[in-house]
């Protein structure tokens, strides 16, 4: 079985140029939601936003920087920073986005998908094509439905 | 006297962990505790681990070396230094080369040390301490423009002193018994360059190697396998033949980040067993200080320290002056860099082993004595110069 038989299609995605405003409010209307793609033009996938990404804005910068060096211990405190009202605007997804990410291809087996999510320690991986068009997401329990459907449970 | 390398182990790792507990009730930082526990433990003092079991350090030595400077390799990538900016990277090179400059004009001219030795403890001296730096800027909630460039500088402050540092041990390595005449020191440059050169293609080589077999990782434990085995790998190749572990790993460290889309895994899987290992380093460190030799450097350690205060002051003055930073950074960052701690004394541990003998005893005692004082001193500093930028407010 592959990724592209057990993946949604209906992805949630944003551009570059999203507002921090607007980003939240996708983050707020949907349920359980650990990231979102951020593609361009051409549908290409060229970031990724997760919750964590929007916690950095409320911690003191460089806590990415930090992370290995070695013997610097990062007091991972949010609440610390007071932002700005206008940081809704100003900040736009592509300064908080993470440009390295993990994907997965459409032709994949589910069992990679499965293995890829268990490594990474994410729950949720995009779906890309050849040429790195984001197609599709798939989580643990993408795979899971599709394979209670493949018995005849569901 | 425990003759067991085993029970020496344990000991020091229970000891290390109720002495890290006990003292930060002082206030003193945990490196600076666990060298102080190697003081103790060592034949100068109650003698308790046997004199074997340290005269092994150098085999973790290597391997934690080759960590850090791993983990520091990553920061070398085009995306830091995007992310730090041309400002911070700018003075973050001056003022880690101006101090090496420094200290060793002032070893080897005014205090007459040879000139293998001014260039390691030249090298010693560019180092900071990022731990140090980022508590007190968490402790005091300083923030503003100073500590955002602070902050940036020590990032990727400290692979630069390590690059610095392999390039001056190949270099010293050469001198050491150097030929006195012209035709001498040119066979000396050859191979010293020679030892910079294979390192580089060594940590390139290993990185390609990792890079093209990493598909075979499956779990997580496959993956800190994986990583830790092509580390050793890499150090342990640099060690036979003869190259520097240091620059090997680094570049192993960056050459992976910029070509590895995941790297992030790979160098986060270190940190699960990274701080055993550091513990065991820094007791090594204090227990391989021979303790008459402490009393006999005090004068070039003083010397160490004001030379390196006054470089790395220059030094961040110099790089704000070029970058067009504000007055505060020009004025103060210096000071700020100040603190010193691991990277310093691993360079050192190096240095004792490559030079050896009563040479290689004193640039560890001067290293220690001076980071000691550093590390105690460095978090007021650091406090001090925060406080006149005006990133610290001053509580009524």
């Amino acid at each position: 079985m592959k990724v592209k038989d057990a993946m949604k299609k209906d992805v949630i995605k944003v551009r570059r140029s999203t507002s921090l405003r607007a980003l939240l409010g996708i983050f707020k209307d949907f349920h359980s939601l650990p990231l979102i793609p951020v593609v361009n033009g051409d549908e290409r996938l060229i970031g990724i936003v997760y919750s964590e990404n929007l916690l950095d804005l409320l911690r003191p910068r460089q806590t990415k920087l930090f992370r290995n060096v070695p013997f610097v211990e990062i007091d991972k405190a949010v609440f610390d920073l007071e932002p700005l009202p206008a940081m809704g605007e100003l900040i736009i997804t592509e300064d908080i986005m993470d440009t390295n990410f993990v994907v997965i291809g459409e032709d994949d087996s589910l069992a990679d998908a499965y293995k890829s999510l268990q490594l990474h320690k994410v729950e949720k991986l995009p779906v890309v094509d050849k040429e790195g068009r984001l197609l599709g997401i798939i989580g643990i329990f993408d795979i899971i439905w599709r394979m209670f459907k493949e018995k005849g449970i569901v | 006297m425990i003759e067991s390398p085993v029970l020496s182990l344990g000991i020091i790792f229970i000891l290390g962990f109720f002495f890290s507990r006990l003292i930060k009730k002082l206030k003193i930082p945990t490196i600076t505790a666990y060298i102080i526990l190697g003081i103790f433990l060592s034949p100068n003092l109650f003698n308790l681990i046997s004199e074997n079991f340290f005269e092994s350090s150098g085999f973790f030595t290597n391997i934690v070396l080759g960590m850090i400077a791993f983990s520091l390799g990553e920061g070398f990538s085009l995306r830091t230094f995007k992310e730090v900016g041309r400002a911070v990277t700018g003075i973050s090179i001056t003022a880690s080369v101006i101090p090496w400059i420094f200290v060793t004009l002032a070893f080897w001219f005014i205090f007459k040390q040879p000139f293998y030795i001014a260039l390691v403890m030249g090298a010693i001296a560019s180092a900071t301490d990022p731990a140090t730096t980022v508590a007190v800027t968490q402790e005091y909630k300083s923030k503003g423009e100073f500590t955002d460039t602070l902050l940036g500088i020590v990032a990727i402050d400290d692979a630069w002193a390590l690059i610095i540092f392999g390039l001056s041990l190949s270099l010293a390595g050469s001198f050491i018994n150097g030929g006195a005449n012209l035709a001498g020191v040119y066979k000396d440059l050859l191979k010293a360059f020679l030892e910079i050169g294979g390192s580089i293609l060594l940590g390139t080589i290993i990185a390609l190697l990792f890079n093209k077999f990493c598909h075979f990782i499956h779990t997580t434990k496959d993956r800190l396998i994986y990583t830790f085995g092509f580390l050793l790998l890499c150090a342990g190749s640099a060690v036979i033949f003869n190259l520097s572990v240091i620059l090997a790993c680094m570049i192993f460290g960056a050459v992976l980040a910029n070509i590895n889309r995941t790297s992030f895994d790979y160098f986060d899987s270190l940190r699960e067993i990274d701080a055993p290992l550091y513990l065991i380093f820094f007791v090594l460190a204090g227990a391989s200080l021979k303790l008459d030799m402490f009393m006999k450097v005090l004068a070039l350690t003083a010397a160490f320290i004001l030379m390196r205060s006054i470089g790395k002051t220059s030094g961040a003055f110099v790089g704000a002056r070029m970058v067009g930073a504000s007055t505060a950074i020009k004025k103060y960052m210096g000071l700020a860099l100040l603190p010193q701690a691991g990277v310093a004394l691993g360079c050192a541990l190096v240095a004792k082993h490559t030079i050896g003998g009563v040479w290689g005893d004193l640039v560890l005692s001067v290293a220690i004595a001076a980071t000691v004082i550093f590390e105690l001193a460095g978090p007021w500093v650091t406090k001090l110069s925060l406080v006149r930028a005006g990133d610290i407010g001053i509580e009524e």
